[in-house]
């Protein structure tokens, strides 16, 4: 075992809870825990907080590296609002800006050139104008929509009281379309193709076809972007971060970057301790981990002969969601120069989810890009005559792992062009010619900087078995050792901003249950 | 409405299934262990969080400039050499140092291309003495064939990006700012035949100019896309070259018209502030004048702005650290980072000029004067009060939050010993 070399201790000796890893779901949960008055210890291998939610500055240019986006309140809604969470709630010193409009969506093959607004009945009337006679049936998928994200709020909001006969006389269209696939629901309620295409661009928000996609996750998100808008941070998410970093201290907590987490100590089934890379351990019974469960069972916790057999069966089970590929431009033209309009642009030859899914396995030009102008939201988040634009692309996790060291500049740059390509042509705009600031991340970047497991940026894919609910209802089952919780894109409420944010919070909530 | 999708009983299946679905993924999976992680081996091929490099050679270039060869220090299981990361040209290394006790970085552009440092598993590093300084003197003296050295992998922004920039390219070297050129000019020059290249090298007198042979070499063998001139600012009277300064006048005659142009500069303290007001009336576009700071650590008095009258004041720094509190003495002269270094505190760092943030930490009280153009702090970070040492002087006495180092220093020393 390793020894603790204390003579430059920079670590207490114990804490009431350690979180490993200050992604958002990390800082979410030592919100919490902080508000709560907990002694929380959150550990960062990184120098910054945020994980995937950071910025970087090249030249004039500070730019956003994920897609961010996150839902405005939903009116008449019980559900929780990360925004009011965020500034009323936990009460963060953070701006934020509204996004325009829901998308642009390009599909050059078919002909396809649709900005999508906000707002249901506005959807609905956009849909009906390029699908004539789809008014009915789209206006019946967002009924349902809106019904599924009705049973989801009542569940959270009933955990304990769950009342079956309730569930089952008045969340019936939950329960039917709970087990099934967003294409074969989506098709049971006879929406038309045509209408598919337009209204399936978030699909790769989530990052699953169509066909294996879980309908619950993919309705309860398609209607609270659209009913609601969404909103982002102004200083780009390394400003949400941050200011959830200053809080959590103003709280009593602390937070401590460049301390990676080498192992998590057990004992008879119960967490015992932290080990550090340098050579601190922390005694602790309690820890909530924003690395995933991949990275925690595999690698962390020692004894590793320890960890049960179930826990390595459910994580072969799973599969690793997708890693992200983002050209990253600053742009010497104001977005007006440009002819650039809108926020996000979705941009493919067709929707078919699934052979675009089938393109991101393989190592070359996606099909499908999803786009930002960041200027649409925040006018003045470059100098005035710029424009910030990041195109971002999915990938398997397989993918770039078979690119050789040498090659990797040039796999990257040639992906990188093609990219560009793809944006111009559909939507006949100059952007080469305007660089004055370019950066390219790949799988490898996102896991250099955030030690992810293979690059995954979206945690475990949401197939219907490995959705939101079953996740949810195993929760128990699968918590292989006492004092140990999980939260970020990995843990139950799958992948997105909000979602991890609000994971950390119910993680933190679960040991403060078993404190008391 | 109801909804269907299969039927009244087989939906309602279809949903109270998935946990026993789950359960049977679960159960007829493997219990081994996951995959390794294939891309975690291309990620540190690529970004290494360090190198363990020896000096396999050294050779004289000037009288007061040494060019290294450095190449991996730790064989593999099999007994093979490890590689060395592949890099772009124009990037650095930070070099770690425990000189006197204390735990320094230093950033050094390498100097071979990134073709031959491939082919030949090697990198290079050219290092000019100058008079005072902490580690130069240090690396002068102590850097022998069979040193061992301990780097970052390679960093940094500075070289020729063929989707920003033009295809005729501006090198404004000054003094030892000429190594990173030498990376980009000996990698265009076999795999760039679109590019052409104006090369403007200043320096005192016409001992100073590194890679001088070199240069020449590449003008008269490559006339069409190669120009060099050598500019000594006070040269002997055997000089029969260009004499003065890179001013904005002279370098107008030389590369003619800017706006298509690419200028990159890199060189001593204060060149870059020179070169901005230099080239004012060139009307670059902010993309089109580039900047490689080596770490710069210009006098901060001579910067506009800076109140002169404190230059010679001693402040105190109250700095936390994990568990401790301690209060250190900084100069006003000198960054937050060097004060940190002195007392053992420094985070790691890495450009040691502003730009990359890896030292950035929390002020809790107090004032700092920033250098200017040393852009790299977050928007924010300015709100919320982080902020980047190295490139920072105190203004006041101070209370700061500095994050550790990720490696204790014992468990470096250990490393060092052991390699």
């Amino acid at each position: 075992m390793p020894t603790d070399t204390r003579s430059q201790a920079t670590l207490p000796l114990s804490a009431d809870v350690v979180v490993v890893g200050a992604g958002l779901g990390g800082l979410g949960a030592g919100l919490e825990l902080a508000g709560q008055g907990v002694k929380v210890l959150v550990l960062e291998q990184h120098n910054l907080p945020g994980g995937f939610a950071t910025s970087f500055v090249r030249g004039r240019f500070e730019f956003e590296p994920s897609l961010h986006q996150m839902p405005l309140p939903l009116p008449d809604s019980g559900l929780v609002s990360i925004r009011n969470y965020l500034l009323q709630e936990a009460k963060l010193d953070l701006e934020v800006a509204e996004i325009p409009e829901a998308y642009r969506l390009l599909l050059t093959d078919r002909g396809v050139d649709v900005q999508i607004p906000f707002g249901i009945q506005a959807v609905i009337d956009l849909v009906e104008t390029q699908v004539p006679g789809s008014r009915a049936t789209v206006s019946r998928y967002f009924e349902l929509c809106r019904e599924v994200l009705e049973t989801l709020t009542y569940l959270d909001q009933h955990r304990e009281d769950l009342n079956k006969r309730e569930l089952l006389a008045h969340h019936r269209n939950f329960l039917n379309t709970g087990g099934y696939t967003m294409q074969q629901v989506t098709e049971a309620v006879g929406v038309p193709p045509a209408a598919q295409e337009i209204l399936y661009a978030y699909w790769c928000f989530l990052g699953v076809p169509a066909d294996r996609l879980s309908f619950t996750l993919w309705a309860a998100m398609l209607y609270t972007y659209l009913a609601s808008g969404a909103f982002i941070p102004r200083t780009r998410s390394h400003g949400l971060a941050s200011a959830m970093v200053r809080r959590i201290e103003d709280l009593g907590g602390r937070v401590e970057f460049n301390q990676q987490v080498t192992g998590i100590g057990v004992h008879g089934g119960k967490i015992r301790e932290i080990q550090t890379a340098r050579g601190e351990r922390i005694r602790t019974e309690r820890v909530i981990c924003n690395a995933s469960p991949s990275l925690v069972f595999d690698r962390l916790i020692v004894p590793q002969k320890r960890v049960p057999p179930r826990a390595r069966r459910l994580l072969n089970a799973r599969r690793h969601g997708f890693s992200t590929f983002v050209v990253y431009l600053g742009l010497n033209r104001s977005p007006a120069e440009l002819g650039l309009n809108a926020y996000s642009y979705f941009i493919s030859p067709h929707m078919d989810t699934r052979s675009i899914y089938e393109s991101t396995g393989r190592l070359e030009p996606p099909l499908m890009q999803a786009s930002v102008c960041l200027n649409s939201a925040i006018p003045d988040c470059s100098p005035p005559g710029t424009t910030i634009v990041s195109l971002t692309c999915i990938f398997q996790p397989h993918v770039w792992e078979q690119v050789r060291p040498e090659e990797y500049f040039r796999v990257k740059s040639e992906i990188a062009r093609a990219t560009i390509g793809q944006f111009e042509k559909a939507l006949g705009v100059e952007l080469t010619d305007h660089i004055e600031e370019i950066e390219i991340a790949t799988p490898v970047t996102f896991q250099r900087y955030t030690g992810a497991y293979r690059g995954v940026v979206y945690g475990y894919e949401p197939d219907p078995w490995d959705s939101l609910v079953p996740r949810a209802l195993a929760l128990e089952k699968e918590n292989f050792f006492e004092g140990l919780q999980f939260s970020g894109g990995h843990s139950f409420r799958c992948s997105g901003y909000g979602g991890s944010i609000l994971s950390g919070r119910a993680a933190a909530r679960r040991i403060l249950e078993a404190m008391s | 409405m109801a909804v269907q999708v299969k039927g009244k009983y087989r939906d309602l299946w279809a949903f109270l299934s998935q946990p026993l679905q789950r359960r049977r993924r679960i159960r007829r999976a493997s219990s081994g262990s996951l995959p390794p992680d294939s891309l975690l081996r291309l990620t540190t091929a690529l970004h290494p969080q360090r190198l363990e490099m020896r000096i396999a050679d050294m050779r004289q270039e000037t009288p007061f400039a040494r060019t290294f060869k450095l190449v991996p220090a730790a064989a593999d299981a099999g007994g093979r050499l490890q590689r060395l990361p592949p890099f772009r040209a124009g990037q650095y290394l930070s070099l770690e140092f425990v000189v006197q006790g204390t735990r320094v970085s230093r950033p050094y552009s390498i100097c071979c291309s990134p073709t031959e440092a491939r082919q030949g598993n090697f990198y290079e590093l050219t290092v000019r003495r100058r008079k005072g300084g902490f580690v130069a003197p240090y690396i002068w003296e102590q850097w022998r064939p069979g040193t061992r050295v301990l780097s970052s992998g390679p960093l940094g922004q500075f070289g020729y990006e063929p989707l920003r920039d033009r295809r005729e390219l501006v090198f404004l070297a000054g003094g030892c700012g000429i190594t990173p050129f030498r990376s980009i000019w000996r990698e265009l020059r076999s795999g760039h035949p679109e590019i052409s290249c104006t090369i403007l090298y200043g320096a005192a007198g016409s001992a100073q100019f590194i890679f001088r042979q070199e240069l020449e070499a590449l003008a008269a063998e490559h006339p069409d896309r190669f120009q060099v001139y050598l500019v000594a600012e006070e040269p002997g009277p055997e000089w029969k070259g260009l004499r003065g300064l890179l001013t904005g006048e002279r370098i107008r005659e030389l590369t003619g018209n800017g706006s298509d142009k690419t200028f990159y500069v890199c060189g001593p303290p204060g060149l870059y502030r020179f070169l901005q007001q230099e080239l004012a009336s060139f009307d670059l576009s902010p993309g089109a004048l580039r900047r490689e700071p080596c770490g710069e650590t210009e006098e901060v008095s001579a910067h506009p702005g800076y109140p002169r009258e404190l230059a010679g004041s001693v402040f105190t720094v109250q700095v936390h650290q994990g568990e401790d509190t301690r209060s250190i003495p900084a100069r006003a002269s000198e960054s937050v980072l060097i004060a940190l270094e002195r007392a053992g505190l420094a985070p790691p760092a890495q450009c040691r000029s502003g730009q990359c943030g890896y030292c950035r930490s929390r002020i809790l009280d107090g004032r700092v004067y920033e250098i200017p153009g040393s852009e790299g702090r977050r928007e924010a970070d300015r709100k919320l009060g982080y902020f980047h040492p190295c490139s920072s002087y105190p203004l006041t006495d101070l209370e700061i939050r500095v994050p550790a180092h990720p490696l204790a220093l014992e468990a470096e020393q250990r490393a060092s010993k052991n390699l």
